[in-house]
């Protein structure tokens, strides 16, 4: 399985009006459930939350990949958002994060599953000018039509 | 120049893939050869061959955990960075690397 199979153009927000990091998690979390992706959203929460208290998720130019590993998804899938305002969030070049992406996936053995792709997320968000141009994009379907394009690039080669 | 090196996080994996992505790409803007062998939670991916190793004029280990391996480097200059360093000015890095190799 890799990354581009459980992206879904319905779980990307480019818009999203949240102020804080607990909101952006709640929001894309609230995204995954809606959907069905989740068992149980409070619990899918509290791992993203645990895997954040190890280490920080912003990886500097403005993105952040939080993550959870837990039988509470049901299905493996990435929710995106870009946000209105720039949010505080713990950060390599200790900056303030505009693209979250948040993946989901359940603790069913696949461990290196997940690590292949968040491997994959790394390598397309790893350029500058790939995650500019995706902060550009006005439509969920040019999003992912451009992530696609990147990730076909970076990871399929 | 030929630079190899390793990269490794205290946890999860993508800072390890980052600093590499990083690396690798910087390297090809400098018109250089760069190979990175990661080492995360996954095991060893990309793993540097021998041929790799004695072809290098350096060694970078952005690591930020103990890496296995590193008696590889034997004889070669060896350079230790934290990961975000790789990922967060890896030009500069490779910079730095080539004028103390040229001193």
């Amino acid at each position: 399985m890799n990354l581009l199979e459980v992206l879904d153009v319905d779980l990307i927000d480019l818009d999203m009006d949240v102020s804080t990091k607990d909101e952006a998690i709640r929001a894309l979390a609230g995204m995954l459930d809606k959907k069905g992706n989740l068992n149980d959203v409070n619990g899918f929460i509290d791992a993203v939350y645990e895997r954040e208290s190890i280490g920080e998720t912003g990886m500097g130019n403005s993105i952040a990949i939080p993550h959870g590993l837990t039988n509470a998804v049901a299905k493996a899938s990435v929710a995106i958002c870009k946000t209105k305002q720039p949010i505080e969030w713990e950060s390599l070049d200790d900056q303030p994060v505009r693209l979250v992406f948040l993946l989901a996936m359940p603790n069913d053995n696949l461990q290196n599953t997940h690590l292949r792709m968040l491997a994959q997320l790394a390598a397309v968000l790893a350029y500058k000018e790939h995650i500019d141009s995706l902060m550009d994009c006005k439509t969920n379907e040019e999003f992912f039509n451009l992530f696609k394009s990147y990730f076909d690039e970076r990871v399929n080669n | 120049m030929n630079i190899i090196g390793i990269t490794s996080c205290t946890c999860g994996i993508a800072h390890t893939y980052m600093a590499r992505e990083k690396l690798i790409e910087t390297g090809k803007k400098l018109g250089w050869s760069v190979k990175i062998e990661t080492q995360g939670s996954g095991g060893i991916e990309y793993p540097l061959t021998a041929e790799d190793i004695q072809n290098a004029d350096c060694v970078i280990l952005a690591t930020d955990v103990a890496v296995s391996g590193t008696e590889r480097f034997k004889g070669k200059p060896v350079v230790k960075v934290p990961v975000s360093v790789a990922i967060k000015s890896p030009e500069h890095l490779l910079k730095q690397i080539e004028q103390k190799l040229n001193k």
